[in-house]
């Protein structure tokens, strides 16, 4: 591969199959621009850019620009800014500010002349350029991290690793620790997990999840009776994954949340109608594992009969819930995840009482809502 | 191929320090260009994510609660943010 022209576009265009088959994504609105070295000079002074570099990403026209040929620059400016300019919520706003900033600069300087010299006074006098400074700032490590372990994965996948362990060897001390741990992060738990962990938008499809599963729990996911895909899916939401064994145990974060229970807490959950089984139970996708098993469980949760127990049990846990929110009223966090289960528990006790099997927890609030409304109506009506 | 043709425009040169540009000249001068090597990892460390073995998602994301029936908090699995309700008929003796 060493031997390849160096950036040609049937290369690029390999980079970016590798990255819609591994995220459903590839660079679309990234533009690149290749500048000979003798010109870098002059091209970067022109434009009040630093010429020491040896490539620059433009977030205001989504532009990579790079030294011709160098391929460490196309891997970090092009694909590495680009994407996560296009693909994260970080990315994304940094271009927002900075076509916020563009609509005021036209106004100020439509119909004349202008230095950089000028343009820096009225930047540094214009609060839109003092935000995107900040957000800047404040993110380059997201940014950089980002490109760099861009130009390890690209390297990695394209057999270009002696190339990047040249760049490594030149990095100080307190850099290689950092880029060691993005790299051994990557390493451990998979590419997936990586662009997911530094916020790149998810398309989430069952195989896809399949994946990023068997990368982060290994053999274990095989000791599993099922896995399932549900929630909002949204690209900016965390995944959620419901799975049903032993072993595997659960994961939290920002981005992934895997909530698992044994076969026999499966078995009581389905008994009990427990929101926290049928939720995902009756909504969530297939990703792995023994599918007639599942469908069973599903089969039982349509054909059983609501039980007073079953009632109780979600009156008790909507009630527990309840008590967990007001023992964390200090964590955001807990205290909505909590007051949200106590509202779904008590909504589904509600349904069940009226008979009324519900498994989506949109539908258990909005039938919680119409069943507070139809009591207050009827105590107006006994108060006139 | 000419600089000015990748770039797609060309800013007047006067002088040997002074380039004027005009308004259509605006899209191209990024406010916040991002450059290769223009990084200091090690002023962050403190700051910011760390990726280490031990915990791999990065500790501020972590709320690393495991409460069993009673509330109680206990330890981490994977290194994930772990905020775990355990299943079974809630004892309302014990956990209340």
């Amino acid at each position: 591969m060493d031997d390849e022209p160096p950036n040609h576009p049937e290369f690029i265009s390999l980079i970016n199959e590798y990255y819609q088959n591994l995220l459903g994504y590839q660079l679309e609105q990234t533009s690149l621009q290749q500048i000979p070295e003798s010109k870098w000079e002059k091209f970067s002074t022109q434009r009040g850019l630093n010429p020491n570099s040896s490539g620059i990403y433009l977030p205001r026209n989504q532009t990579a620009v790079i030294q011709d040929g160098n391929q460490l620059s196309l891997f970090h400016e092009y694909f590495g800014h680009g994407l996560y300019c296009e693909q994260s919520l970080l990315g994304r706003k940094l271009i927002d500010l900075e076509k916020k900033l563009l609509e005021e600069e036209k106004i100020k300087f439509s119909n004349k002349q202008f230095t950089l010299d000028d343009l820096d006074n009225f930047r540094l006098q214009n609060d839109i350029f003092n935000e995107l400074d900040n957000f800047r700032k404040q993110n380059l490590i997201q940014y950089e991290l980002f490109a760099t372990w861009t130009e390890y994965l690209l390297c990695k996948e394209f057999n270009f690793k002696n190339k990047f362990e040249k760049k490594y060897d030149l990095f100080c001390k307190e850099d290689k620790e950092v880029v060691d741990s993005v790299v051994n992060f990557s390493e451990s738990y998979g590419n997936l997990a990586m662009f997911y962990k530094l916020g790149l938008a998810r398309r989430t499809t069952p195989e896809r999840v399949k994946k990023l599963l068997e990368d982060i729990y290994g053999e274990k996911l095989q000791e599993v009776k099922f896995i399932l895909l549900y929630g909002s899916k949204k690209p900016f939401s965390d995944i959620d994954v419901f799975m049903i064994g032993e072993n595997p145990q659960e994961s939290h974060s920002d981005w992934l949340d895997v909530k698992m229970q044994s076969p026999r807490n499966l078995k009581k959950g389905i008994e009990n109608f427990d929101v926290r089984t049928l939720i995902p139970l009756m909504n969530g996708e297939f990703i792995f594992g023994d599918e007639k098993y599942f469908e069973q469980a599903k089969e039982q949760v349509l054909s059983q009969e609501i039980t007073n127990e079953s009632i109780k049990h979600n009156l008790k846990w909507s009630a527990r819930m309840q008590r967990l929110r007001n023992e964390n009223l200090n964590d955001d966090f807990l205290k909505n995840k909590f007051e949200k289960y106590s509202q779904t528990y008590l909504a589904n006790a509600l349904a069940l009482k009226k008979g009324k099997k519900l498994f989506n927890k949109e539908d258990l609030i909005l039938y919680s809502q119409s069943e507070v409304d139809i009591i207050e109506r009827r105590n107006r009506k006994n108060a006139t | 191929m000419q600089l000015e043709n990748l770039m797609g425009y060309q800013p007047r040169v006067q002088g040997i320090q002074t380039t004027y540009f005009v308004a259509r000249d605006l899209e191209n001068l990024s406010a916040s260009a991002l450059y290769n090597g223009d990084k200091d990892y090690g002023k962050f460390i403190d700051e910011s994510i760390r990726f280490d073995d031990h915990e791999p998602y990065g500790e501020h994301l972590n709320y690393e609660v495991k409460l069993n029936l009673t509330g109680e908090k206990s330890g981490r699995q994977l290194g994930l943010t772990n905020v775990h309700i355990p299943f079974g008929s809630p004892d309302v003796k014990s956990g209340s």
